[in-house]
């Protein structure tokens, strides 16, 4: 969440809640639901470590809202952070150690393991055609892109339940 | 419920080079009436093959195939043709392969538009599978659409009533005086699909209907099938795609020329607890 705020903020200073409406704008349902705690929680460790700077701007007859800026460092921060290859391992899969785990203590058969696999796979693409397909097609293209690619990885995992069929298991 | 579409022990052996080749190993198959199932598996699986011995574009090496309660798998060729005509409708991935056309079909085809009566069409036994040819290059949407229709004994005026519907069901009223070149992918193929369905079949069968479409174009096919399917159209399709697949209420999983697995399509997931499942937002 913390380059996410950088990056609003690069924008233009503003305070907490147009961060968070600014987050729920730009993901629409990807993001996971923020509370106050969490945002105001960011922004105070943003500006202990100088990225960000606050001060109150008072408002008639409410308590004085808390605006932020970006600070030089908080900008250069943001650029490393962006211009930075992404790296790094981005499939968790607890599945592929049951297989290999299950081939090895004979706890469970593979096979089966891997046709109930398909099934919740075939499944989550029919869960998430459903979710493309309610979104407005007028609307943002990032939630559309973000389902679309989640798409692709179960595509592919299909494809991959083939291949382990193929090479775990002999005699299929 | 009796089934629409029934296989039992159905089997297809082919000697491509000599050697046997088991495309099909005693597939036993259910289409209830209104239901929508795809058959799913990575090539050579055999699931064309079931596709084609289902609507007798093939014979089986061995077993049997019901349509309707009827057995049709003895059927000769003529009979099967009539079949074909009322009670199968078909979409393929190629819709504009003209050249499966006989020389003698496609030099009749303008006859038979032009009001010969089905009882002498019928007599002559002429086009015997029109439905399942795809676009015909010179003659117009409208054209194309009905000429099944005629084929199967319908009047003109019935004919452009059906056909008229389906367009406008398919949002293509527009496109029907032109010649199906000048149509988009996504187009043809709801051409293809109108004369599949104008004589209201009993089963649609589909050999990868959107293997030959962008996606945009792919998801629109798809969104039809669905509609019609809701509708009450009995739909067997095949493909590679486990997208495609995953629309169905029942995907059948084939491998090596057997049925591996059957899964049902389940509605009221949380789809955005899938999607967390799958992928997440890392900053």
């Amino acid at each position: 969440m913390r380059y996410a705020f950088l990056a609003l903020l690069a924008r233009q200073p503003a305070h907490g809640y147009e961060l968070k409406q600014a987050l729920e704008n730009a993901f629409g349902p990807l993001w996971p639901p923020l509370n106050a705690g969490q945002i105001y929680t960011t922004l105070a460790r943003l500006e202990r470590d100088g990225l960000v700077q606050s001060h109150d701007v008072p408002q008639a007859g409410r308590p004085g809202k808390r605006v932020y800026e970006l600070t030089p460092q908080g900008r250069q921060a943001l650029q490393v952070w962006v211009a930075e290859s992404t790296t790094g391992p981005r499939l968790k899969d607890e599945f592929f150690m049951k297989v290999i785990l299950a081939r090895l203590s004979g706890v469970a058969q593979p096979p089966a393991l891997i046709e109930r696999q398909r099934r919740e796979y075939l499944q989550s693409l029919r869960d998430l055609d459903n979710l493309a397909a309610s979104l407005p097609p007028d609307g943002d293209p990032a939630a559309a892109l973000f389902i679309e690619g989640a798409i692709l990885r179960l595509q592919a995992d299909l494809k991959w339940l083939d291949l382990c069929e193929d090479r775990l298991i002999a005699n299929r | 419920m009796n089934p629409i579409l029934m296989t039992k022990s159905l089997s297809k052996t082919y000697h491509p080079n000599g050697a046997a080749v088991r495309a099909l190993r005693e597939v036993d198959l259910a289409l209830a009436p209104g239901e929508f199932v795809t058959v799913m598996g990575p090539s050579g699986c055999g699931k064309s093959t079931l596709l084609h011995l289902s609507g007798g574009l093939d014979r089986p090496t061995s077993g049997e195939v019901y349509l309707n309660g009827a057995r049709v798998d003895t059927l000769s060729e003529a009979g099967w043709a009539v079949l074909r005509r009322r009670q199968v409708g078909f979409v393929f991935q190629f819709f504009n392969l003209i050249g499966n056309l006989t020389v003698a079909d496609n030099v009749e085809l303008p006859a038979l538009l032009a009001g010969v009566s089905s009882n002498e069409l019928r007599r002559r036994q002429v086009g015997f599978v029109f439905q399942f040819f795809n676009l015909i290059g010179n003659l117009t949407v409208a054209d194309n659409v009905e000429l099944p229709a005629l084929l199967a004994g319908a009047s003109s005026n019935e004919a452009r009533r059906r056909r008229q519907a389906l367009l406008a069901d398919l949002s293509i009223t527009d496109k029907a005086d032109i010649v199906p070149s000048q149509l988009s992918g996504g187009e043809q193929q709801r051409v293809a699909l109108a004369r599949a369905l104008i004589n209201q079949p009993a089963v649609l069968l589909a050999d990868e209907p959107t293997g030959n479409l962008d996606s945009q174009s792919s998801a629109e096919v798809l969104a039809l099938l669905q509609r019609m399917n809701v509708q009450g159209q009995a739909i067997l399709l095949v493909t590679h795609d486990a997208r495609v697949a995953s629309v169905a209420n029942r995907v059948i999983y084939m491998r090596d020329g057997q049925v591996k697995d059957e899964i049902r399509i389940e509605k009221g997931r949380d789809p955005q607890a899938v999607l967390a499942s799958i992928v997440q937002l890392e900053v």
